[in-house]
């Protein structure tokens, strides 16, 4: 007879986090097999490093497994863990006192602006970006948040979150429009 | 969506397939993080369970005799009436503890004379 945890992978995700909020670490495994490229992505969208990425997922992903208990809707887990995702995202801001310096837009205008032309794909051009913008960036475009959503979960002022979509989507434009000119170039070449 | 004015080609590129990333060391990495955890917080509860014991085992006698003196001097008589049953009728309000209960009564109506406070006390 197979053994009930070879039925997980065919469950419904709710089923199976009814199951891991009682207890059952296979059912959790399960989740976070599921989970697992979508948070990674994510963080590695967020922090332009893969391992830190890693690092901060897999701490998401503990802090999940030690709170499950006191999620109420298993039908909110996908939620309930992005927002542990940014929250772990923005303490390791707060602990780096990246997100202070971050917030000095200008410096950046400048800083980028002092070297232009260079090859980018997506996640280059989102490194470039200060933290805070790109978390705002990454938000509203892959994850399809809007700006009061991104606002609400961030803790960011909505004019702040305006700003720096806004601001962020203009200095990513740039970049990749750079890139898509670098390429065609070399297609032309070759 | 679009009140929130995204541009269409860099919307593009975030929706393209994300990357398929191998899970099978990740999940193995998370799981012994949770089996970890675990093992450490059995050790931390039993760690405290020894200190707690232990502190009971050390404490207990010392403990037992300041009740028995906390009692002691509670009970103790202000007048001397002897050890018959008029002592025992009087002992609510011929005792310490009673005088204690007395001077907190007469305190709080005090208290709330000059101040009109009724949360104190």
């Amino acid at each position: 007879m197979p053994d009930a945890h070879s039925y997980y992978p065919d469950c419904p995700e709710e089923l199976i986090v009814g199951l891991a909020r009682t207890g059952d670490r296979k059912a959790f495994e399960e989740l976070v097999r599921r989970r697992q490229a979508w948070l990674r992505n994510l963080m590695r969208r967020l922090c332009s490093d893969v391992t830190l990425a890693d690092d901060l997922a897999q701490q998401v992903f503990l802090k999940a497994w030690l709170k499950i208990r006191m999620l109420k809707q298993p039908r909110a887990f996908g939620a309930w863990l992005k927002r542990m995702a940014i929250n772990a995202w923005l303490h390791y801001l707060r602990k780096n006192d990246a997100l202070r310096k971050a917030d000095e837009l200008e410096d950046f205008d400048h800083a980028q602006h002092e070297a232009p032309g260079l090859g980018m794909d997506l996640d280059d051009a989102l490194a470039v970006l200060p933290p805070s913008v790109r978390l705002c960036v990454v938000l509203s475009y892959q994850e399809g948040m809007s700006h009061g959503e991104v606002s609400k979960m961030t803790g960011i002022p909505l004019g702040t979150v305006k700003s720096h979509i806004r601001r962020g989507s203009q200095r990513l434009q740039e970049l990749l429009a750079a890139y898509a000119d670098q390429v065609a170039r070399r297609n032309h070449d070759g | 969506m679009m009140a929130d004015d995204r541009d269409p080609i860099l919307q593009e590129l975030f929706t393209e397939p994300a990357q398929e990333l191998a899970g099978d060391a990740f999940v193995d990495g998370v799981m012994f993080r949770t089996r970890r955890r675990i093992h450490w917080l059995l050790a931390s509860l039993a760690v405290l369970a020894i200190v707690l014991v232990f502190s009971l085992w050390l404490m207990s006698a010392p403990a037992l005799q300041f009740i028995n003196l906390l009692t002691e001097a509670l009970t103790t008589q202000l007048f001397d009436v002897g050890d018959g049953w008029m002592a025992w009728i009087l002992l609510p309000v011929n005792s310490v503890a009673g005088l204690l209960v007395i001077v907190a009564k007469i305190a709080r109506m005090t208290w709330k004379r000059i101040f009109g406070l009724h949360t104190l006390f």
